[in-house]
């Protein structure tokens, strides 16, 4: 590679990071919204009664069969058709929240249904009521169990997040489009692209590791 | 206050189809230790369940200490009671499994005041001193802060006695707690099962260890197809059997 | 063309999933490598590298070959971590059952371990088969806003573009669920009895 490239690399510089910024800012809001969302589906799929159960898993299934790219679209273009006009980041954060969300329910589910059925039942022999058995028995020993799957799903709107580069939200893919546009130095500049994903990814996959190793049970 | 712990009364519980207890009745008196023997299939664990309410049950009562619990009358309807008095009515009776069941994430001291601090509401200095007090019992004074993972079956099982022990419970439960163990960890756990026993307890087992049942109870129940076929006390049962199916059970067991 | 790539993929899958659990470290490093590398990176950014970038190198694809190459690799990645999963899973006694009758090592794994494996690890599969033709459909769309170096603002046309798109990925969705509902009946065909 030229001393051009780095030299172009340098002068991109802001713009490459404002969106790396905006792509954390996204990223980031749409999981920790989603986790949030997720979290009370999860729980309705899990302990709720007939009917919210079945909302519950219409909801998860629905979401999850469709893909990111038509949430992001549906959330930008067809909302505006019922007058709900979010703005190209609004619908960002809010089709990857949704998406996160359903994932996010599903593993809840799956991490609560597999504690063990003794454990619930030790609690209950000890005297502890229901509230006190999901608290102090049941979710700890199913957070352990879900956050290899929860740090996957980051990662995975992380990548998602490239998507809303097409209703113009200016993040890294955008970013590098926009740049190649200059100085025709393409194939560079999408390696930067990808470099600074896996770096996003493997930085949050490592996180994830040292946490799992912190609260890993003995 | 009677001297009667537990009393139950043609009880009958059935899994759909499937009649599992058809008609037992039972009474423990304070300090009895009666261990109930059969083969699977028998009943003996489902009839334990339900004392402690894990099972449902259609059909008779039981009461502890002269009340009933788990269904009452309302308007002369057989109904269950609400899960909170459930919840109480279960603090009366202490149940150790076959699989142990501790709580896996936390220390074992732990395991123990988990249920003092927040069902009997108890600080946390008390509740470690108690904690401590029935880890001494069970003979694991200085393993307050380990972890299941990091102990043997046996000592496990014992951390389970202490932390059923600690709720000060009127009547112990025992589900054949040592099926699970390796040979040579068995005896630690019918050692202090024998010396809490010896304390006073009042304690209905559920066991395969014959030997053991012979040595720690005063009376021995054999339950046969959802009713209880003998009772007598451990002279009576294992020595001097008289049903067909009692003998012949006891010829394919280890005594 | 999706489902061509994706069974590439699979086979690429199968032999880098092999490659990961090998005892020389050398494949361990490459193929550990090539799978966190390419999990970390979006498809768009590997499809846009490969149709965009790749010429600059001297390597030009047309639209769908590049589309091909890149999901096939992306898939690859996916893949071998599922197999991964499924060779750990086998227990070690049926390979040494093999050697003990007197099967090459090679001979094990094609006619022992991987029928195994393919029936055991068929619903993480298929689950994965799902999410990667979705991405793929993705990857499909991104192909017509590109083709120009036009500003991202999206003008009309692209917008009808989309708009057909979206009733396509109805349909699309649909399918989904016809395969997921396929598999499913495959897998129960195939699974081994309890």
């Amino acid at each position: 590679m030229s001393t051009g490239f780095f030299n172009e690399l340098w002068i991109s510089k802001v713009m490459i990071f404002r969106g790396i910024y905006t792509c954390l800012f996204v990223s980031f809001s749409a999981i920790i919204l989603g986790t949030l969302i997720g979290i009370c589906v999860g729980l309705s799929l899990t302990y709720g009664n007939r009917f919210t159960r079945f909302l519950a898993r219409a909801y998860t299934d629905i979401i999850r069969g469709i893909p990111v790219l038509v949430l992001i679209l549906t959330f930008y273009f067809v909302l505006s058709v019922i007058h709900i006009n979010l703005s190209a980041l609004q619908a960002g954060i809010t089709s990857l929240a949704i998406f996160c969300s359903a994932h996010v329910s599903e593993m809840l589910r799956g991490g609560l249904q597999n504690v063990p059925k003794g454990q619930t039942e030790a609690a209950k022999a000890v005297g502890l009521s229901f509230f006190q058995t999901f608290l102090f028995v049941t979710l700890p020993q199913a957070l352990r169990q879900i956050l290899p799957s929860w740090i996957n799903t980051a990662v995975e709107i992380v990548k998602g997040s490239t998507l809303v580069s097409l209703i113009g939200v200016v993040e890294i893919t955008l970013v590098t489009q926009q740049i190649i546009g200059r100085n025709f130095l393409t194939m560079q500049f999408y390696a930067v692209a990808g470099l600074i994903y896996f770096l996003i990814g493997f930085s949050i996959e490592r996180t994830g590791k040292f946490v799992e190793k912190k609260v890993a049970i003995k | 206050m009677t001297n009667r712990v537990l009393e139950i009364a043609n009880l009958e519980k059935a899994y759909g189809d499937h009649q599992v207890l058809k008609g037992v009745s039972l009474g423990l008196d304070k300090g009895d230790v009666i261990s109930i023997i059969g083969s699977s299939g028998s009943g003996k664990t489902t009839l334990l369940r339900c004392v402690n309410l894990l099972e449902d049950f259609q059909k008779g009562t039981i009461r502890i200490d002269g009340s009933e619990i788990g269904y009452h009358d309302v308007k002369g309807v057989r109904t269950k009671v609400s899960p909170k008095q459930v919840t109480k009515d279960r603090a009366l009776t202490g149940m150790v499994f076959q699989s142990f069941n501790l709580f896996p994430h936390l220390s074992a001291t732990d395991n123990i005041t988990l249920a003092l601090k927040r069902v009997q509401k108890l600080s946390k200095t008390e509740s470690a001193e108690i904690a401590q007090h029935w880890l001494e019992r069970v003979g694991l004074p200085d393993r307050g802060s380990s972890f299941p993972g990091q102990l043997s079956g046996g000592q496990q099982q014992r951390v389970a006695i202490a932390r059923a022990l600690a709720m000060n419970p009127k009547l112990m439960l025992f589900d054949e707690v040592t099926s699970a163990l390796d040979p040579e960890l068995i005896n630690e756990v019918l050692d202090v099962i024998k010396s809490v026993a010896a304390d006073g307890m009042t304690m209905l087992i559920v066991t395969h260890e014959m030997r053991f049942a012979y040595e720690v109870s005063n009376q021995v129940i054999f339950m046969n197809d959802g009713l209880i076929a003998e009772q007598g006390t451990p002279d009576e049962i294992f020595k001097n059997a008289t049903s067909e199916r009692l003998t012949a059970f006891l010829k394919n067991t280890k005594f | 063309m999706a489902t061509f790539s994706v069974a590439l993929g699979s086979l690429i899958g199968l032999v880098v999933a092999f490659a990961l659990v090998s005892k020389r470290k050398i494949f361990r490093i490459l193929s550990g490598t090539y799978v966190t590398v390419i999990r970390n990176i979006p498809l768009m950014i590997i499809i846009l590298f490969i149709y965009f970038g790749l010429p600059d190198a001297g390597f030009t694809f047309s639209e769908i070959p590049s589309f091909i190459f890149a999901l096939t690799i992306y898939a690859g990645a996916y893949l071998a971590e599922v197999f991964r999963g499924g060779i750990l899973a086998i227990h070690k006694g049926i390979g040494e059952a093999g050697m003990a009758i007197g099967m090459s090592n090679l001979q094990i794994i094609i006619f022992i371990k991987i029928p195994i494996l393919i029936r055991s690890v068929m619903p993480a599969l298929s689950n994965n088969y799902i999410s990667l033709f979705k991405d793929a459909s993705v990857a499909a769309v991104i192909a017509v806003p590109e083709l120009t170096f036009q500003t991202r603002k999206i003008n009309l046309e692209t917008f009808r573009t989309i708009e057909a798109w979206s009733s396509a990925s109805v349909l699309y969705v649909g399918s989904c669920f016809l395969i997921a509902y396929l598999l499913r009946r495959v897998e129960r065909r195939v699974a081994i009895p309890k």
